[in-house]
C-alpha cells in the first residue's frame, strides 16, 4: 500500500508541476503590459527623467481626473518641465514603488518665489507707452490661486502634450534625451496618472514544468498500472525476478571438445587400466589397490607375497575350500569371482591374484606362512623378472602377467592354465616348486606358443572358452597337456588356471565347459576386446571427431563391463 | 500570544520578502545623464511650431488690424511697433500696410540655455514683395511664457550673416558684459546709438563700418533739418535700452547682438506764428492733431541687430540689420 500511495503522490506531484508551469504561463503571467499609477492631492505631477521609458519603448500616459475636470499632458526637457512648474507645489514622480505603484513624492509650494514675474515687467518697462497690455499678455503666469493651476497647454516647451477633459492619453515613443512629464489637473481635482508600458512576457518555466510534471505523472501512471495489472492477475508479488548471470560454464560437454581432445581422451582412456569392474567385486577390489603396491613395490619375490597378502584380502576361505575341495567345481566357482573381479587386465592380474590365492590359500595354509609361497615363488620370479621386464614373451611367466598389458594379462593367463591345470591336480605342495619350474622353462616357451596361438588356436582349442580371458584355459589346455605335469608343480599360486586351464587337459574338460561357460559370456568381451577394442575405440574416436554415430556402444558397455 | 505575535510577523515578513526577492526586481529609470553643456533651448521643431503660430497670429491681427489679437505671440516693442502700423494701415486705409513678416525661417538662430529669458533670432524667407529678409527676435520671458515676437528686423542689404552654428546645437548666450568681443554687447549698442545720434562727429564712427541704414537715416535727417530751417531746429537723439536682448555667439567667436534703440526726433519751432502742418495722416493719428504749434515729437522704436567680432580682431563692427519703426508722434 505505501508504495501505491507514494506513487499516487508522485503522480499527483506531476499534475501539480503541470499546474504550476501553466499557471506561469497564464494566471501568473507577467501582464503583457505594465501599469503604473499614482494618485496624489497635487494638481501639478511631474516625472523624472527616464520614468517616461523604465518599463518599456511606447510609454501610454494616461490621466484621469474626477468630475470631468481637464488634465492635461505635456512632455518637455526636464529642465523645461522643472522651469515651468518652478516653485509650485507639485508630485515628483521618481521612478516604481512596486509593479503598479509610481514612486511619487510631493513636493510643497515654496512660497518665497514668485515665478514670472520680474522677467515678464523688465520689457514692458521699457515700453514707456503702455505697460496695461504688456500685464495682460502672459495669462498663464502670475496670479494664480494657491487651489488652481496655471495651464501648460500649448507652450512652446513642450514636444508632446494631450488634453482633456476627465482623461487625457498620451503615447510617447522613446527618443534621446531626457524627457519628463507633467501632468495638470486644471480644474479642481487633482489628476491620477496611469503610465503602461508593454512588456516583453517570457514564460520559461512553462515548458521545463510541464515536461518535467508530465514525466511525474506518466512514471506514477505506469507504476499503477502495472500494480493494477498485477493486481488483476493475481500475480501482485512477482515471483520471480529476472536475475542476469553469465553462460553457463559448460564443462566437457562433447560438442565442445575438439577431435583432437576426443581422440587423447579416447587413448587415455584406451591405456588406462580399466577398473571400472573393480568395484563391483568386493573382494577383488579391495585387493586390486593392494595388488598395484605389490607390482610397485617387488615384482619378483614379492610377487608372491603380493599373492598371499592379496589372498588374504581376497576370499582365502572361500576360493580355497572349493578349489581345493573341488577341481572342477572350484573352477567354475573361481572362474566366476575371478572373471567379474577382472574384467580388465589389472582385473585380471588382481583377480587372478586371487584366484591364485584361492588356489594358493590352501598353499599357504599348508605351508602356513607367506615365507613358503614365496620361497617357491622365488625360483619362478627370477625367471619372471628377467622375462617381464624384457618382453611380453618374457611376461609369459606368471610375473610378467601381471605387470601390465594384455599380453601380460595374457601371460598371466596362461602360466595361470599351467597353474590351473596344477592348481586342480595339486594344490597343495607341489604349487611352489611348479611355478618356479612351469614358468621358467616350459611355460615360457609355451606361453609364447600358446600366446600367439591362442588367438589362432584359442577358438580351435577349447570350444568353450573361445574369447574368454579365459582363454587361459585354452592355451592352458593346450599348454595343459603340454605343461600338464609343470602346472601340476605350478598351479598352487595360479589362479585362473583353475578354471578353464585346468580342466581341459584332463577330465575337466567337461567340467571347464562349464566354467568357461560362466565364464565366457564375460570372457569372451575381453578376449576380442583386447584386440578390437583398440580398433573399436579408435573408430570410435574417428566417427566421434567426424560426428558420426558411434556403433561400438557394445564393445564400449563391454569394455567398462571388463 | 504574545510572543507569537512577532515571530509570525517576522514569518511573514521573511514570506513576502522570499515572494519579492522571486519576483523580477523592478526596473528603474535610466535617463542619459545630464549634459555637461545646456543644449539648444528650442528645437527645430518647437520653433517650427511658434513661427507657424505666430503666422497664424499675425495674419489675424493683420486682418483686422487688431493689436489686441497679437498679444498671444507679440511682446514689447514689437507689440507698439505693430500697432503703430496698424494705426497707419489704418489711417492711410490700407496704403502703407503692415510690414510683411514672413513666418518662414530660412535659418534659425538657437541659444543654448536652460534659464529664462529665451531668444532666438529667425532669418526668414524673402517677402513676397522681394523686400529685405527679416529677421524675427522670439523671446520668451519665462517658462510659463510662449515664445514671443519680441521686434523685428530688416536685413541690410548685401549683408552677410556671420556663420552660426546649427539650429539643433545652438548658440552660446553670451552675457551682455561679455569681454570675449572687442566690445560688450550692451557697450556696442550704445556705441552704435551715439554713432546715429552724432554722426561722424562720435568717437565711435570709426568702429562701425558704414551701412545703408544709416546713410539712409543720415539723407532723412539731412532733409528734415532742412525742411525747418529757418523756422526751427531738427534734433534725432539714439538711446540704447538698457541691455542688449540677447547676444548670440557666432562661430568665429564672435557675437550678433540684438538691441533696441529708441530714436527721438524733435522739431521745434523757434520762428514765432510759425506752425507746422501735420499732413501725414499717420501722424495725424497719432498726434490727434493737423499741425503743430510748437514742436513735434516723434518716437521711432529701432531694432539693431549688430555682428559684433571677437577680442582682438580689426574687423569692424558691422550692423546686419535694422529697423526703424514710428510709434509714436506726438505734437504740441
Amino acid at each position: 500500500m505505501p508504495k501505491r500511495v507514494i506513487t499516487a503522490a508522485v503522480g499527483v506531484a506531476g499534475l501539480v508541476v503541470i499546474g504550476l508551469g501553466v499557471a506561469s504561463a497564464t494566471v501568473w503571467r507577467a501582464d503583457d503590459v505594465l501599469v503604473a499609477t499614482t494618485t496624489t492631492t497635487d494638481h501639478l505631477i511631474v516625472t523624472d527623467p527616464g520614468v517616461l521609458e523604465l518599463g518599456g519603448d511606447p510609454v501610454t500616459i494616461r490621466a484621469t481626473t474626477s468630475g470631468g475636470d481637464p488634465v492635461v499632458l505635456a512632455i518637455g526637457r526636464d529642465t523645461d518641465v522643472a522651469g515651468w512648474v518652478g516653485t509650485d507645489a507639485h508630485a515628483q514622480v521618481s521612478g516604481l514603488s512596486g509593479w503598479h505603484e509610481l514612486d511619487t513624492a510631493s513636493v510643497a509650494a515654496d512660497p518665497s518665489a514668485s515665478p514670472s514675474a520680474s522677467p515678464s515687467t523688465e520689457p514692458s518697462a521699457s515700453s514707456s507707452a503702455e505697460p496695461s497690455a504688456s500685464a495682460s499678455a502672459s495669462p498663464s503666469s502670475g496670479s494664480d490661486d494657491e487651489s488652481s493651476v496655471a495651464d501648460p497647454t500649448d507652450s512652446d516647451l513642450w514636444v508632446a502634450q494631450a488634453t482633456g477633459d476627465g482623461s487625457a492619453r498620451l503615447v510617447w515613443p522613446a527618443q534621446p534625451g531626457r524627457w519628463s512629464l507633467l501632468v495638470a489637473g486644471t480644474g479642481d481635482s487633482a489628476p491620477t496618472l496611469s503610465l503602461s508600458w508593454p512588456r516583453v512576457v517570457t514564460t520559461p518555466w512553462l515548458w521545463p514544468l510541464v515536461i518535467l510534471g508530465s514525466l511525474l505523472a506518466l512514471a506514477a501512471a505506469a507504476l499503477l498500472a502495472r500494480d493494477w495489472n498485477r493486481r488483476r492477475t493475481g500475480t501482485e508479488e512477482p515471483e520471480w525476478h529476472p536475475v542476469t548471470t553469465g553462460a553457463m560454464s559448460t564443462v566437457g560437454e562433447p560438442g565442445t571438445l575438439t577431435r583432437r581432445q576426443i581422440r587423447e581422451a579416447e587413448l587415455a582412456r584406451a591405456a588406462r587400466p580399466r577398473t571400472g569392474a573393480v568395484p563391483r567385486v568386493g573382494t577383488p577390489g579391495r585387493g586390486t589397490p593392494q595388488a598395484g603396491p605389490t607390482h610397485d613395490g617387488s615384482p619378483v619375490g614379492s610377487e608372491n607375497d603380493t599373492v598371499v597378502l592379496r589372498a588374504v584380502p581376497g576370499d582365502p576361505a572361500a576360493p580355497v575350500p572349493p578349489a581345493a575341495s573341488e577341481p572342477p567345481a572350484s573352477a567354475p566357482v573361481a572362474p566366476g569371482v575371478p572373471t567379474r573381479a577382472v574384467p580388465t587386465r589389472r582385473a585380471l592380474r588382481t583377480g587372478a591374484i586371487p584366484v591364485v590365492s584361492a588356489g594358493q590359500q590352501p598353499v599357504r595354509p599348508e605351508p602356513g606362512a607367506p615365507a613358503t609361497p614365496t620361497s617357491p615363488a622365488s625360483p619362478a620370479s627370477p625367471a619372471s623378472p628377467g622375462a617381464p621386464g624384457t618382453t611380453e614373451d618374457d611376461a609369459a611367466d606368471p610375473k610378467p602377467a601381471w605387470l601390465r598389458g594384455r599380453r601380460g594379462a595374457a601371460a598371466a593367463e596362461q602360466p595361470a592354465a599351467p597353474t590351473s591345470s596344477s592348481g586342480t591336480a595339486e594344490p597343495t605342495t607341489p604349487a611352489p616348486a611348479a611355478p618356479g619350474e612351469g614358468a621358467t622353462a616350459t611355460d615360457a616357451t609355451e606361453a609364447i606358443g600358446t600366446v600367439r596361438p591362442r588367438p589362432a588356436t584359442g577358438a580351435s582349442v577349447p570350444p568353450p572358452p573361445p574369447g574368454a580371458w579365459v582363454p587361459v584355459p585354452p592355451p592352458s589346455s593346450a599348454a595343459g597337456p603340454a605343461s600338464g605335469p609343470r602346472s601340476v608343480s605350478r598351479p598352487a599360486w595360479l589362479p585362473i588356471s583353475a578354471p578353464g586351464g585346468d580342466q581341459p587337459p584332463a577330465a575337466p574338460r567337461p567340467a571347464a565347459p562349464g566354467a568357461p561357460e560362466a565364464a565366457s559370456p564375460e570372457a569372451d568381451a575381453p578376449e576380442t576386446l583386447d584386440p578390437a577394442e583398440q580398433a573399436g575405440s579408435r573408430a570410435d574416436a574417428w566417427r566421434r571427431a567426424w560426428g558420426l554415430p558411434s556403433t561400438d556402444e557394445p564393445t564400449t558397455e563391454q569394455g567398462e563391463d571388463r | 500570544m504574545t510572543r507569537r505575535l512577532p515571530r509570525a510577523t517576522a514569518l511573514t515578513a521573511g514570506l513576502v520578502a522570499l515572494l519579492a526577492a522571486c519576483s523580477s526586481s523592478l526596473p528603474e529609470p535610466t535617463p542619459p545623464p545630464a549634459p555637461a553643456v545646456a543644449p539648444a533651448a528650442v528645437t527645430p521643431g518647437q520653433s517650427t511650431r511658434v513661427l507657424t503660430d505666430l503666422g497664424t497670429v499675425l495674419e489675424a491681427a493683420d486682418k483686422k488690424l487688431d493689436d489686441k489679437l497679437l498679444e498671444p505671440r507679440l511682446e514689447q516693442p514689437a507689440l507698439d511697433m505693430r500697432e503703430a502700423e496698424y494705426v497707419r494701415a489704418e489711417a492711410t486705409d490700407g496704403k502703407r500696410e503692415p510690414t510683411a513678416l514672413p513666418t518662414t525661417a530660412q535659418a534659425t538662430i538657437v541659444p543654448r540655455t536652460e534659464s529664462w529669458p529665451r531668444t532666438q533670432l529667425v532669418v526668414t524667407d524673402q517677402p513676397a514683395d522681394l523686400q529685405a529678409q527679416r529677421i524675427l527676435v522670439l523671446r520668451q520671458d519665462d517658462p510659463r511664457s510662449q515664445f514671443k515676437l519680441w521686434g523685428w528686423s530688416r536685413l541690410l542689404p548685401s549683408t552677410q550673416m556671420p556663420p552660426t552654428a546649427k539650429a539643433e546645437i545652438g548658440s552660446p548666450v553670451v552675457a551682455p558684459d561679455s569681454e570675449a568681443l572687442v566690445v560688450s554687447p550692451e557697450d556696442a549698442i550704445a556705441q552704435y546709438a551715439d554713432v546715429l545720434t552724432k554722426d561722424t562727429k562720435s568717437k565711435y564712427d570709426d568702429d562701425f563700418a558704414s551701412n545703408a541704414s544709416r546713410d539712409e537715416i543720415n539723407a532723412l535727417r539731412e532733409r528734415n533739418e532742412k525742411a525747418v530751417k529757418g523756422s526751427g531746429t531738427y534734433d534725432e537723439t539714439y538711446t540704447a535700452d538698457d541691455e542688449p536682448v540677447v547676444s548670440l555667439g557666432t562661430i568665429d567667436g564672435g557675437a550678433i547682438v540684438v538691441g533696441r534703440l529708441t530714436a527721438l526726433a524733435t522739431t521745434t519751432l523757434t520762428l514765432k506764428g510759425a506752425t507746422l502742418p501735420i499732413s501725414d495722416p499717420f501722424y495725424r493719428a497719432l498726434t490727434g492733431k493737423k499741425t503743430a504749434k510748437k514742436s513735434v515729437v516723434r518716437t521711432s522704436t529701432d531694432v539693431l541687430v549688430l555682428y559684433v567680432p571677437p577680442k582682438g580682431s580689426d574687423a569692424p563692427m558691422s550692423v546686419l540689420a535694422f529697423e526703424s519703426v514710428i510709434t509714436d508722434a506726438k505734437a504740441s
